[in-house]
């Protein structure tokens, strides 16, 4: 039987879960650092996450010249998913953050992620390592998990006229 | 470059209203409220208009004309699309790509303009008594629209992504055909998903609708219809609901609408929804069944020479070879065309992280695809989705993909890898979670045989949802009649896709142009006892109408109404 990711948030033993234990502490670790008024959605410890996830998905995509133009990658590749995620319904973002809100719960995070660090501390090719067994999970809760993410951070990305010198496309044609 | 209708002076005495920018509750009053501004919508409000009626046009979405459309994605899906196209099904299986502004989907579809196939509605006449819907009584419905609309055959060379589909096909003896396209002046840029900035794509948001709006029809954006609020057997009132500045939910003000009647033009799975939210007697349990989509699955080939497969007419070949290897009720058929591929519909829709997905990119110029869309709905394996409502009351739909439709999509995978190998392609990788880019067409056949079809391994999109209020002569299978007219309350029409008894098996608009053009003609005679208006072509318009006013004009074969 397949439990997808919305019934089991709605109504599931997880999403019970994650109501008794917030307030918990959340993992400790060194933030991801950015201007929290660039920020529609996203909150401080949900940016931290995001970023991990982004240095995983966009590996190779970010440029790695030195570290100031990849942390400016990342910065720009975390307000994008923000951005993206902005645009979906509420009922959607209210959705997405409770599966953002599961990733970093310390006790059900090792459980779903094997990832036992914090997100700030643990390594691209860690966080590979768990979006890889997501992505390939026979439960559908946690493929779906995974394409939402896959999805908005691929969005958040590549709609950045920054993203696009790499991959060759000049951007829209100019119109005289 | 063709001019803006919005920027034109005219504009200034039409009557627009953003409802998020209201301060208090507003009572509208009409003949006709018209819920949607798409294919449908658009459709009906120029007919009615003409026809002496007074029009009320509702759109959740916002009013974006060519001035805001900079080709860029990043403003289109969160201004243009439903759910900033991201909306999914269900159990997130299933991507769907459905328009959210004035003009609805026809303000950022790829233009393809197909009649009906004939052996579609032969299927409806037998299967749902639908007598009226031959070839030819819609013929001069679909020609009346083709005029209107500028719909033709391209002339332009397909661009190189459109050109491997014809190269391959024509190697493996797969016959190709070119695509009727409704654009006048076009530029050839590629860019009619995130909406056209030189107003040749003929979308309603820059024909039917100012002509609507020039006969005295007004139009509400950024409102959502909450429900149809009906009494003995007729719709009294509709309740409205201004959004809020960010347009995403609803804001503090409400708008009525009082009218004689009401036409549902939402689309498939907000029409549905609507009718659900308004209790609509359904006695047969009808509502918002058999909703179709042509699940779509997706080959990516890396060419080796270059493709630049943003760039360039988004759609011009297509086959239908495969819709027609067996019966429409056999095995599943599928219509081969291609996507345009732009930067966040190609990183977002291709699979895979990190250095995989990268290279992917990296080979952008070089990317060709082709789609494969299933035709759904002609069998007992292929009964379609369920709308529901979701706790805030905004519609899901539940579609299950069947092992009847999975094996539709794996003869497709392989049918257009062959294609693609067989236009030289370098590498072809089916768009597939356990799939890799494999280097010959024997290897892709091994491969392809054996990858597990399974939703959230295997990309499946959609860019046409249809049915889920569908008509029939009988309303133990139906929820409307063959004109539109809704089953259980005499004064409310249904005039979008969610009207089909099953999915088309081609793409939808011109469909839906043709059948609301017939519909809304009659709606309009039984309202004012008078011949409906007649649509003619933009430029016929032009030249009769120097001073914006009402000049009908002639057709060489007029429609009859049913």
């Amino acid at each position: 039987m397949s439990i997808s990711r919305g019934r089991l948030l709605r109504t599931g033993f997880a999403g019970g879960l994650v109501l008794a234990l917030s307030g918990c502490a959340k993992s400790v670790g060194r933030p991801f650092d950015d201007d929290a008024t660039a920020y529609k959605v996203l909150d401080a410890s949900e940016r931290t996450l995001i970023a991990a996830l982004a240095s995983a998905f966009l590996a190779g995509a970010l440029p790695t010249a030195n570290s100031v133009a990849t942390h400016d990658a990342l910065v720009a590749a975390v307000r994008g998913f923000d951005t993206a995620l902005s645009g979906l319904p509420p009922v959607d973002v209210a959705q997405i953050r409770k599966l953002l809100g599961l990733l970093d719960n310390p006790f059900v995070k090792p459980l779903a992620t094997g990832i036992w660090s914090s997100w700030s501390d643990a390594s691209a090719a860690t966080v590979a390592a768990f979006l890889n067994r997501w992505r390939y999970s026979p439960i559908e809760l946690f493929r779906g998990g995974y394409d939402v993410l896959h999805q908005l951070t691929m969005a958040g990305w590549y709609g950045q006229d920054r993203a696009w010198s790499a991959i060759g496309y000049p951007g829209p044609p100019r119109l005289s | 470059m063709n001019p803006n209708p919005y920027a034109a002076p005219e504009a200034k005495h039409w009557k627009i209203l953003d409802a998020s920018s209201l301060r208090q509750d507003r009572t509208l009053e009409c003949d006709v409220a018209i819920v949607g501004t798409g294919a449908g919508g658009g459709t009906a409000a120029e007919i009615l208009a003409r026809s002496g009626l007074r029009v009320l046009l509702l759109e959740e979405g916002p009013l974006q004309t060519s001035s805001d459309f900079h080709m860029l994605e990043r403003e289109a899906y969160p201004n243009l699309y439903q759910e900033s196209a991201g909306r999914r099904t269900k159990d997130e299986g299933i991507i769907i790509l459905q328009g959210r502004s004035v003009g609805g989907s026809t303000t950022v579809n790829w233009t393809s303009s197909f009649r009906t196939p004939p052996e579609t509605l032969a299927y409806w006449r037998e299967h749902f008594g639908l007598e009226s819907f031959t070839p030819v009584a819609l013929a001069p419905w679909f020609a009346m629209m083709e005029r209107r609309l500028g719909i033709h055959r391209w002339t332009r060379e397909p661009n190189d992504n459109n050109d491997v589909l014809r190269r391959g096909a024509a190697r493996i003896g797969v016959p190709t055909k070119v695509i009727p396209r409704n654009v006048r002046d076009c530029y050839n840029l590629g860019y009619c998903g995130v909406g056209c900035p030189t107003n040749a794509k003929q979308s309603m948001l820059i024909t039917t609708i100012p002509a609507a709006l020039g006969h005295g029809a007004q139009l509400v954006s950024r409102v959502r219809a909450e429900r149809f609020v009906h009494a003995h057997g007729r719709v009294t009132e509709l309740h409205c609901s201004a959004l809020d500045a960010a347009g995403l939910a609803p804001g503090p003000h409400t708008i009525r609408v009082r009218a004689r009647t009401f036409i549902a033009a939402g689309g498939a799975i907000n029409t549905p929804a609507l009718l659900i939210r308004s209790a609509l007697p359904d006695p047969h349990g009808r509502v918002g069944k058999r909703t179709f989509l042509h699940p779509t699955v997706i080959s990516a080939a890396t060419m080796p020479e270059e493709v630049v497969a943003s760039s360039g007419a988004p759609q011009s070949i297509y086959s239908d070879h495969f819709l027609r290897t067996q019966a429409i009720d056999g095995a599943i058929g599928y219509k081969l065309e291609v996507p345009p591929l732009q930067p966040v519909l190609t990183a977002s829709t291709f699979t895979g992280l990190g250095e995989f997905a990268a290279g992917q990119m990296r080979n952008f110029n070089h990317l060709q695809a082709i789609i494969a869309l299933m035709r759904d709905g002609f069998n007992e394996g292929s009964i379609g989705g369920t709308v529901d409502l979701r706790s805030d009351g905004t519609p899901i739909l539940d579609y299950p993909i069947s092992q009847f439709v999975w094996d539709g999509m794996r003869r497709a995978l392989l049918a257009m890898a062959e294609i693609q190998f067989a236009a030289g392609a370098r590498t072809v990788y089916p768009l597939h979670e356990s799939a890799v880019p494999y280097a010959s067409w024997a290897q892709a056949r091994v491969a392809i045989a054996q990858l597990p079809m399974e939703i959230l391994r295997t990309r499946v999109a959609s860019a046409h949802v249809m049915g889920g209020s569908a008509m029939s002569k009988d309303e133990r299978t139906g929820v409307i009649d063959q004109r539109g007219r809704s089953h259980a309350l005499e004064n409310l029409y249904v005039f979008d896709g969610s009207a089909f008894p099953t999915s088309l098996g081609a793409n939808p608009q011109l469909s839906i142009y043709g059948m609301v053009a017939r519909n809304a003609s009659a709606l309009a005679e039984s309202l004012t006892g008078r011949p409906a208006a007649t649509l003619a072509d933009a430029d016929n318009f032009e030249k009769s109408t120097p001073n914006g006013r009402t000049a009908l004009i002639a057709e060489s074969v007029t429609p009859t109404v049913l």
